[in-house]
């Protein structure tokens, strides 16, 4: 059988409760009615007792007299029950004057009849108000549902809950056992099996489509929502991760400084005490405390390169700027480092013209260092030049160019990144860290740094910053 | 005649070879291990030409001395060289008076010109 015959005659068994003051007219109605197999619940023949009636009886359809004696017309009478319930109402009246008319036009009456009418005139208007009201209902219930599901989806985000939910809604608002015309999609979704389209209205696929879409959005919106949950904590862990080592390079390096500064102290001491005794003392033991001095510059320089690295990863590497001459720094530097570019064979040449600027001097110093450094460290037994000079009116420029194996093209890019080496780590020692430290110094300063050079021509690093130094905003 | 140096350093591996080695250049030093103890040795010998002083020592600390050594009108004037390895030492030498400061690891120009400047 299908629905809308189901639904036709659940129609006509429908329950009437007649609101009449003449009880001849009223009696004429329940047996007309009763005959074509209407079920006639109750009769009222004044307001007050009309609207008590219906909210006991619960009726399918209340027909209505308009003109009822006592204090209550049936409008009224209408409009006190509709407050309580949604019950359709077919209004019976001799008269139909414009005042009348619009009273009962705003209570929303399913029908308006006009004495006389006749049997068959009285079934079609019930039955068509009943079908109106029916449809009403199952649109607005249908509505409701979508909108419940709506919040449930947004409320839960489950889409298992959602989808189970969304079954319930389907079976009751259709009212026949439905969970098996949805089927489970491959993708964890809900859709109608196709072959059981053509049983279905247009507004009943309409109303499936809709809640198979909201299943759809909440599915794809949970997992949307499950990606950016463990992508944000991964990026997390990724942080705290890089976060516990900057601070363990941090405090690591403190700890480090002073016995650092204790071994540097020691061999000094040696040193001293062995100077007076040159002359005596084993060459292989003076030449060892040689070699540990620049060991012990070496480690001290590493400490000073970490710890540095931790401030400015951690965001505190703050400038002091003074007037300064970046040729007196040049020069001062590479006097300090004379000794050390002696025992590496390399021939310091240096070219300087006066260039003053509002700089940090200890981290311009730190600048000509890492590169000297960097220098003697990758082109042993080869000439350093180093150059300073004015670029125009506002910016300094500094050059370091070594002439050891030079970089790979491929390499000059990333040569500047955090410990980047060109030379593979079993070659060379050191934490890659120097060169890193350069370039945010200058960064910071707001100047650059170049590389440039091929294999087999050296290396020149060059950097450039504004006199003012400070950063561009 | 040279002036005296008192050095206030927790580490003895560090304050002995500082010592030594000023010592080896000339100077008069006096040493103490924390901040109680400087004071106690400058009670016993008088204001000294120069204190080198660390800040972070078991005991009374190097911010807690300087501001006994502030306080006490005969010794505030006395110069005082920071020597640390905190990273802001720079910023630590300003907050605190003091006249220059060495940073761990110690670049011993700098130390050999600052005590040649005061003692």
């Amino acid at each position: 059988m299908s629905p809308e015959i189901t639904r036709l005659q659940s129609l006509v068994r429908a329950r009437i409760l007649i609101v009449e003051d003449e009880l001849i007219v009223a009696k004429d109605l329940q047996d007309g009615l009763t005959a074509v197999g209407y079920t006639i619940c109750g009769t009222a023949s004044t307001g007050a007792v009309a609207v008590r009636r219906a909210q006991e009886l619960q009726p399918d359809l209340i027909l209505m007299d308009i003109r009822l004696r006592g204090g209550m017309d049936g409008i009224e009478v209408a409009r006190q029950v509709r407050e309580s319930a949604d019950v359709p109402i077919v209004f019976l009246t001799a008269y139909a004057d414009h005042e009348t008319l619009e009273r009962a036009a705003s209570i929303g009456p399913y029908a308006y009849l006009l004495k006389p009418f006749d049997d068959r005139e009285l079934q079609i208007t019930i039955t068509m108000a009943l079908c109106k009201h029916r449809a009403f209902a199952e649109k607005y219930g249908r509505l409701e549902s979508v909108a419940q599901l709506s919040l449930f989806a947004l409320e839960s985000g489950d889409p298992k809950a959602v989808a189970a939910r969304a079954m319930e809604v389907v079976t009751e608002a259709l009212g026949v056992e439905l969970a098996g015309v949805l089927e489970e999609q491959p993708d964890g979704t809900l859709a109608l099996r196709p072959e059981l389209a053509r049983h279905f209205s247009a507004t009943d696929l309409y109303f499936l489509g809709t809640i198979t879409s909201l299943v759809a959005t909440t599915k794809k919106r949970a997992t949307a929502e499950a990606e950016a949950r463990t992508a944000y904590q991964t990026a997390q862990l990724a942080a705290d991760a890089v976060r516990a080592r900057d601070e363990f390079l941090s405090i690591a390096s403190h700890e480090l400084r002073t016995p650092v500064a204790a071994l540097k102290l020691q061999i000094e001491t040696l040193r001293e005490l062995l100077a007076p005794h040159a002359a005596v003392v084993d060459d292989r033991i003076a030449q060892r405390v040689e070699r540990a001095t620049m060991s012990v510059a070496r480690l001290a320089r590493l400490v000073e390169n970490v710890l540095d690295i931790s401030r400015i990863k951690l965001g505190v590497l703050a400038l002091a700027s003074d007037e300064i001459d970046l040729a007196d720094v040049v020069r001062e530097v590479t006097s300090r480092h004379e000794d050390l570019a002696k025992s590496a064979g390399c021939d310091l040449r240096i070219a300087t013209e006066p260039v003053r600027g509002t700089w940090d001097r200890v981290r311009i110093e730190q600048v000509v260092t890492n590169l000297l450094a960097n220098a003697l460290n990758f082109a042993a037994g080869n000439p350093i030049d180093i150059t300073v000079e004015p670029v125009g009116d506002d910016a300094a420029r500094l050059t370091v160019r070594d002439h050891g194996d030079g970089i790979e093209a491929h390499d000059t890019a990333r040569i500047l990144g955090r410990y980047e080496r060109a030379s593979s780590a079993r070659s060379f020692g050191g934490l890659g860290l120097g060169l890193y430290i350069v370039g945010q110094i200058v960064e910071a300063h707001g100047g650059s740094l170049e590389v440039e050079g091929g294999r087999g021509v050296g290396a020149t690093f060059t950097v450039t910053i504004p006199r003012n130094g400070r950063r561009s905003a | 005649m040279p002036g005296r140096v008192l050095i206030v350093e927790d580490d003895d591996d560090l304050r002995d070879n500082l010592a030594l080695l000023l010592e080896l250049r000339g100077h008069k030093v006096d040493t103490a291990q924390n901040g109680q103890q400087a004071l106690s040795k400058i009670g016993k010998l008088g204001p000294p030409s120069l204190i080198i002083l660390d800040l972070m020592m078991p005991g009374m600390n190097g911010w807690q001395l300087r501001a006994a050594l502030l306080r006490n009108p005969d010794l505030a004037s006395v110069p005082v060289v920071l020597l640390s390895g905190v990273a802001d030492v720079q910023e630590a030498a300003r907050e605190l008076s003091a006249v220059d400061h060495l940073k761990k690891p110690i670049d011993l120009d700098k130390l050999y010109k600052v005590v040649d400047t005061y003692c």
